[in-house]
């Protein structure tokens, strides 16, 4: 499970749904920034990179799993050895613990089949004496009875048993040890222990209570040398009486194996098994390395024995040794063990059966077992086997310390071999990418020598740069010899057009001169019907006049015959009347006038009024004609009227002359404005208003169908200028604007002075509320052809002329077009107005 | 009924020019009036129907301000078609006159300045048809 677990990262296969995440979330930026990174990487580490990658993952996954794999065995193994060690140790103190009872068992039925007599202290001496010898595993063999006294044999190393023998009865109650012979016999009295108080011993006691085989406390026994006893005993009893102490005899199964338990209690055969003994088996037990074996009681929680160096007991400090509690042990291990045991099953009558746990000790886990272990006599240990996981893992540990310098060994190799790789592969490409390099900087004479070391590839590719190299060197000299060949083709090109320059300059100055005469052509044309209707009119008044006056003479002698003095006075007054009428009125005010006249004659109870009325309105009557009734009433009044009519057209048709010459007159004037001083080549000093004032009468007819013209014209100085240039600027500039309005509109001139920089301009500003001039032709109507005009219709040279002598006067022209609202104007610097004389100007008959 | 003879030119120096040559050649044989503007005709125009009284003859200028004359003529056409159209004019496109001619049975065209004895031998012609 954790081996599933722990090998997830370096799969990489994610089986968690939080794993994934975590995963993703990180992995995306980084290998976002890496994919960047990659493209600054140089080609040697971009081969040698993923290798070292595979390698180590490799060497580090092998090596991961193969620790894993040994810490897994290791759990097993130190596992099983704890079991065998455990097994072991059962079956040694089975072995062990179970001799001295059988001592026991063979000196009680001895005694109840009477071959021993338990009353013949000399006689259980020499016995006891004897089997010491046959039992040396036993460390004492001894009884006591109830008559008080104490016969027992002890072991001598390297020679005959020891017996011991001590009266209770006996005042001083000594316990004595003898040497013995060959043949059992004491020889010498080595030691007397005084105040031997049998009925007080504990393994006596514990006999005599329990009434059947049990073992006694164990104690520490001080001579010869000092041990921890564990005392088997086993009471004897007279088959005759019952044991009164033996309260649950009955229902004890240990009957057939013990001694009678029936009768009166006679005594205790004891047999005491030294625990150092168990001590040194543990010792020589081989449990890993430091692994120890201990086993305790589990009701006390006193040592019985160690596999160390410790013994189960310790002198107090008044001298006296006691038995050792096993949280008191020297030995950390086996402290810890007891310490962890409490802490995890706080009783420790709880520990059933064999238990394996394990905790860390600085870091160091120690693996333990602990196995109870009971026998019929009523013991109750515990055998606990510990060993530490490093006695194990050292080697593992050691095994990764290997991986670790496989690992960096492998990389490092693979980095060499990368590294001698790349610079394989790298070397020639570098080679190739250096030339090429040369190539895009112009050095043509690149070849590369592929080395023969090269793969197949790069040979190739070499090759195909060298082919590439000669083949570019080949095409550079084709294409240096087709340079030269099209420069002198260009230069005759030049040559050529040089001269077609020149001649279309020629062409340039024909074709403004040619705008010019459009221009004054189409000029010309308006100013014919402009000419024309007034000399129209001429012809038809002089005619008229002729007509009149015929008709006066005519008319005059016959009419004034007929006349009395009174009428013919009325006739010369209405004629005076009708003479001083000042204004030309128009048609429409006279037919007004014509129906008021209706309208008073009719309400003056006048025949035929209408004609009258009209009669007196084309007389150019327009008083009250109460006066004139008489005339008018007289029969003679068609006459009367006839013959002031010839008066009144002879004046009317006289002054509609003098109307039409006046007009004919400023025309004139206009256009002798227009075109004076043609040839000059010096500047003069003009009046810009005056000059636009002239243009505009000469496009009077044009404006005069649909143009309001708006002007304002500040009083500015005169500037020296080319005039009859500035007319072609004025006259083009408002013929365009009629043009772009469609001949209706408002067309504003205005004529302002304003600073630019400091320096004062006169602005000319000529607007016009046409369509307007769209933004992408706004930047091209100054050139030279540029024309929207359909073909035929203009030059297109008009506003470059005019941007040219405006530029020839030192001055400037812009356009600013929104439809609807199209200006263009002109600044042209003027001299500060005390260094100008006015010029003596014409006044324009407008 | 009335007959009229009706001139339309924005020059009031032709207009009172012609009242006089026309006044003086036909005499009270017609009525006689005169336009401004195409507009000030069609104001005529609407008079002479109230007063009943019938235009055998329209007189009409071309380059004239607002309505130009070969319009004003086509329209007067489309209304009146039995009166007689004559172009007196200064200057005129050629379009413009061949769109009259075409579209309003343009009777004659005249230039000015024009001779007294043309237009009224014109007119006599013009009236002899009416």
């Amino acid at each position: 499970m954790s081996f599933h677990r722990s090998s997830l990262p370096a799969s990489g296969t994610p089986s968690s749904g939080h794993l994934t995440q975590e995963n993703s979330g990180d992995t995306r930026p980084t290998s976002r920034k890496r994919r960047l990174d990659l493209h600054k990487l140089p080609l040697r580490s971009v081969l040698v990179l993923p290798f070292l990658t595979q390698v180590f993952a490799a060497v580090g996954l092998v090596g991961y799993l193969s620790y894993r794999n040994g810490q897994q065995a290791v759990t097993d193994l130190v596992s099983q050895l704890q079991g065998e060690t455990t097994a072991r140790v059962e079956q040694h103190l089975n072995e062990y613990l179970q001799l001295p009872h059988r001592i026991n068992q063979i000196n009680a039925m001895a005694t109840a089949l009477n071959t021993l007599d338990w009353e013949d202290s000399s006689a259980l001496e020499k016995h006891f004496w004897q089997q010491m010898q046959t039992f040396p595993e036993v460390s004492y063999i001894y009884a006591g009875t109830e008559a008080g006294i104490f016969i027992g044999a002890e072991p001598v190393e390297d020679g005959f048993p020891n017996v011991a023998y001590a009266d209770s009865n006996s005042e001083a109650q000594g316990f004595e040890t003898y040497k013995t012979d060959g043949a059992g016999d004491r020889t010498a009295l080595l030691s007397i222990v005084e105040d031997y108080a049998l009925f007080g011993r504990p393994w006596y006691l514990a006999a005599q209570q329990s009434g059947k085989p049990t073992w006694g406390k164990p104690y520490v026994w001080a001579a010869p040398y000092a041990t921890v006893a564990l005392p088997a005993v086993y009471p004897i009893y007279d088959d005759a009486s019952p044991s009164p102490s033996d309260g649950n005899s009955d229902g004890n199964s240990e009957n057939d194996k013990g001694g009678s338990q029936t009768g009166r209690f006679k005594g205790v055969f004891a047999v005491d098994f030294a625990l150092v003994a168990i001590g040194d088996f543990l010792e020589s037990l081989e449990i890993g390395k430091t692994g120890e074996v201990f086993i305790m009681e589990r009701r006390s929680g006193l040592l019985v024995s160690t596999s160390t160096e410790e013994l189960p007991f310790q002198k107090s400090a008044d001298g006296k040794e006691t038995r050792l509690l096993a949280t008191q042990s020297s030995t950390p291990l086996i402290r810890q063990t007891v310490e962890f045991l409490t802490e995890q099953f706080g009783n420790l009558d709880t520990i059933q059966k064999t238990q394996q746990l394990n905790f860390e000790v600085n870091g160091d886990r120690q693996l333990f077992q602990v196995t109870p272990y009971q026998d019929e006599f009523g013991l109750d240990w515990l055998i606990v086997v510990t060993v530490p996981e490093s006695d194990f893992m050292a080697q593992i540990h050691a095994n990764n310390r290997t991986t670790i310098l496989l690992c960096l060994g492998a990389l490092g190799l693979a980095s060499l071999a990368g590294a001698a790789t790349a610079q394989w592969i790298a070397r020639p490409i570098t080679q190739l990418n250096q030339a090429a390099q040369a190539i895009a900087q112009g050095d043509l004479s690149q070849t590369i020598t592929p080395e023969r070391t090269s793969t197949k590839e790069v040979n190739g590719l070499s090759d195909s740069f060298n082919d590439m190299a000669a083949r570019l060197r080949e095409s550079f000299a084709t294409l240096e010899q087709r340079v030269d060949e099209r420069t002198s083709e260009l230069q005759q090109r030049n040559q050529q057009l040089g001269t077609t320059l020149s001649e279309l300059r020629t062409t340039q100055n024909e074709l403004i001169r040619s705008e010019k005469l459009a221009v004054l052509g189409q000029l010309v044309a308006g100013v014919a019907h402009e000419i024309n209707t007034p000399l129209g009119a001429i012809n038809a008044s002089v005619g008229n006049i002729s007509t009149a006056l015929k008709q006066s003479f005519a008319q005059m002698p016959t009419l004034m015959a007929q006349l009395n003095p009174d009428e013919r006075h009325q006739f010369f007054e209405l004629v005076a009347a009708s003479q001083q009428s000042g204004e030309v009125l128009s048609f429409r005010e006279e037919r007004k006038l014509k129906r008021s006249l209706k309208k008073q004659l009719e309400a003056l109870e006048m025949d035929n009024a209408a004609a009258i009325a009209q009669d007196l309105t084309h007389l150019g009557f327009r008083d009250d004609p109460t006066p004139f009734l008489p005339l008018l009433r007289s029969p003679h009044s068609s006459a009367i009227l006839g013959l002031a009519r010839s008066f009144a057209s002879q004046q009317s048709n006289a002054s509609n002359i003098e109307i039409a010459i006046e007009r004919v007159s400023k025309i004139v004037f206009a256009l002798k404005n227009y075109a004076r001083q043609e040839q000059t080549s010096e500047k003069i000093l003009t009046h810009i208003p005056d000059q636009l004032n002239v243009v505009l009468t000469l496009y009077h007819h044009q404006l005069k169908q649909g143009i309001d013209v708006v002007k304002d014209f500040s009083d500015v100085a005169a500037i020296p200028c080319h005039a009859e240039e500035l007319n072609q600027v004025w006259t083009n500039l408002i013929h365009n604007a009629i043009q772009a309005m469609k001949n209706k509109g408002t067309l504003t001139l205005s004529v302002t002075e304003q600073r630019i920089d400091q320096t004062p301009h006169i602005c000319v500003r000529i607007t016009d509320s046409g369509c307007g001039i769209s933004p992408e032709n706004q930047a091209k109507i100054f050139e030279p052809f540029f024309t929207t005009k359909i073909a035929g219709e203009g030059t297109g040279l008009g506003l470059d002329i005019v941007r040219r002598i405006v530029e020839k006067h030192d001055g400037h022209i812009d356009v600013e077009s929104v439809p609807g609202n199209t200006s263009f104007s002109v600044w042209f610097p003027c001299p500060s107005r005390s260094q100008t004389t006015p010029p003596a100007r014409e006044i324009l008959p407008v | 009924m009335k007959k009229a003879i009706l001139c339309v030119d924005d020059e009031h120096m032709i207009l009172a020019s012609l009242r006089d040559q026309l006044s003086n050649y036909f005499g009270d044989r017609y009525l006689y009036e005169f336009a401004e503007s195409a507009e000030e005709a069609w104001e005529i125009i609407e008079e002479f129907e109230e007063d009943a009284v019938s235009i055998l003859i329209i007189v009409s200028d071309w380059l004239m301000p607002g309505v130009k004359g070969d319009e004003f003529l086509i329209e007067l056409h489309q209304r009146f078609p039995k009166t007689i159209k004559v172009m007196l004019t200064g200057q005129a496109d050629e379009d413009a006159i061949q769109r009259a001619e075409e579209e309003a049975n343009l009777y004659c065209y005249m230039a000015k300045p024009w001779e007294k004895e043309t237009l009224l031998t014109t007119l006599e012609s013009a009236l002899a048809k009416a």
